[in-house]
């Protein structure tokens, strides 16, 4: 749950998020608008260039936008950062 | 008694040289050279006033209208509209900034003459004074976003340097590739809607037009940055990020004061736009009231 938490903490810091929007949150909130009518935090394509840079700076991943879509909550993109240090 | 007429560039140079503004020769010069006309009311043989239509793809649009002082509240603007939805089949539509001085007088005319109100356009500006905040927003994520864009293939170019397959890509493209209320290829076509080249730029991948910001000179001292749109393949990238920073740039070296931006609030990504970008600009927003006019199908 550290790598959780460090993501989330870097997400609060780098997307400047209040905490009147983070009321509820959970590692499985889902961040982006999927398009499939689930309720999400709302975040927008900026933030999503903002997200793949933060963790390009954090952990030295290039995520291609073709993955953004698998980058939907904080799990999500621990799950995705795991796979690589696995690698 | 009172007498309309269409006009001819000359005429209406002479017979309203008080009137004139930048933006209604702008306008006028569009509306002759794109099939659309200018109607001058006399009164008495005086001119009063006039009313320039532009006609648009789908619909008649009035883009300006003026009537001397000494002629104010006498109907002249009534009547100039009733003259054009008698010659026009087709829906009209008008655009009123809320801040005009004649706001509520106009509105209830239009409301008179039977056209229904539709979802006002939020008009946002920014100026010269705004740079240090521009500067600050490159410093603290701008830069390093751009940078990412970059490392991920994306380049900006300005669109006088653009290559003519990106042009090509930009013509051939539909109104729905780029989400847009127009197509941008009047943008390109029409000198009336006096493009900056230098102000104008695009994102572009592998050869691929992914964004764009198509920007005119509003006058010496403005700039409109008319279109500022993503392929839909690239939604959700953030990819509008880079020609709308080389853009602004461009903006504060050529020493332009003041841009301005049209958003409608159902657009979800220019909504998204102006909460993380003109957010960098203090909030200077003005809704722009549409209404719109259907002639009845039986008699016409």
């Amino acid at each position: 749950m550290e790598l959780e938490k460090m993501i989330y903490e870097q997400l609060v810091k780098r997307l400047d998020l209040d905490e009147e929007s983070l009321e509820g949150f959970t590692y499985d909130t889902i961040l982006f608008d999927l398009g499939d009518g689930r309720e999400n935090l709302g975040l927008d394509s900026i933030d999503a260039l903002e997200l793949i840079t933060l963790i390009y700076d954090n952990w030295n991943i290039d995520v291609p936008t073709e993955d953004l879509k698998k980058l939907y909550s904080v799990h999500t993109i621990a799950d995705y950062i795991r796979s690589f240090e696995k690698d | 008694m009172m007498n309309i007429a269409k006009m001819v560039m000359l005429e209406f140079h002479i017979a309203f040289s008080g009137l004139h503004t930048a933006l209604s020769n702008r306008f006028a010069s569009r509306a002759l050279q794109g099939g659309g006309s200018i109607y001058g009311a006399r009164i008495d043989g005086e001119y009063a006033g006039y009313l320039i239509v532009t006609d648009e793809e789908d619909y008649e649009k009035i883009v300006y209208a003026a009537v001397f002082p000494q002629y104010r509240n006498q109907g002249v603007f009534t009547a100039l509209m009733k003259y054009v939805m008698e010659v026009y089949a087709s829906c009209i539509q008008l655009t009123i900034p809320s801040s005009h001085a004649y706001f509520d007088a106009i509105r209830k005319t239009c409301a008179k003459l039977g056209f229904s109100s539709k979802e006002p356009v939020h008009v946002f500006s920014c100026s010269r004074k705004d740079e240090d905040n521009w500067h600050s927003f490159m410093e603290k994520k701008g830069k390093r976003l751009c940078e990412m864009l970059e490392m991920h293939g994306y380049n900006a170019v300005s669109f006088r340097e653009m290559d003519d397959s990106l042009v090509q890509q930009l013509r051939q493209s539909d109104r729905s590739s780029y989400a847009n209320s127009f197509h941008p290829a009047q943008f390109l076509d029409d000198p009336s809607f006096q493009l900056s080249p230098e102000l104008s730029f695009a994102a572009e991948r592998e050869g691929r037009l992914a964004a764009y910001c198509l920007v005119s000179r509003g006058n010496e001292t403005s700039a409109v940055f008319e279109q500022i749109s993503v392929s839909a393949d690239e939604l959700g990238h953030g990819v509008i990020l880079l020609p709308y920073v080389y853009s602004m740039q461009r903006f504060f070296e050529l020493g332009f004061s003041c841009a301005y931006y049209a958003m409608y609030a159902s657009n979800k990504h220019a909504n998204a736009f102006r909460k993380k970008i003109l957010q960098i600009f203090p909030s200077n927003e003005e809704i722009h009231q549409n209404y719109c006019y259907i002639p009845p199908k039986e008699g016409r």
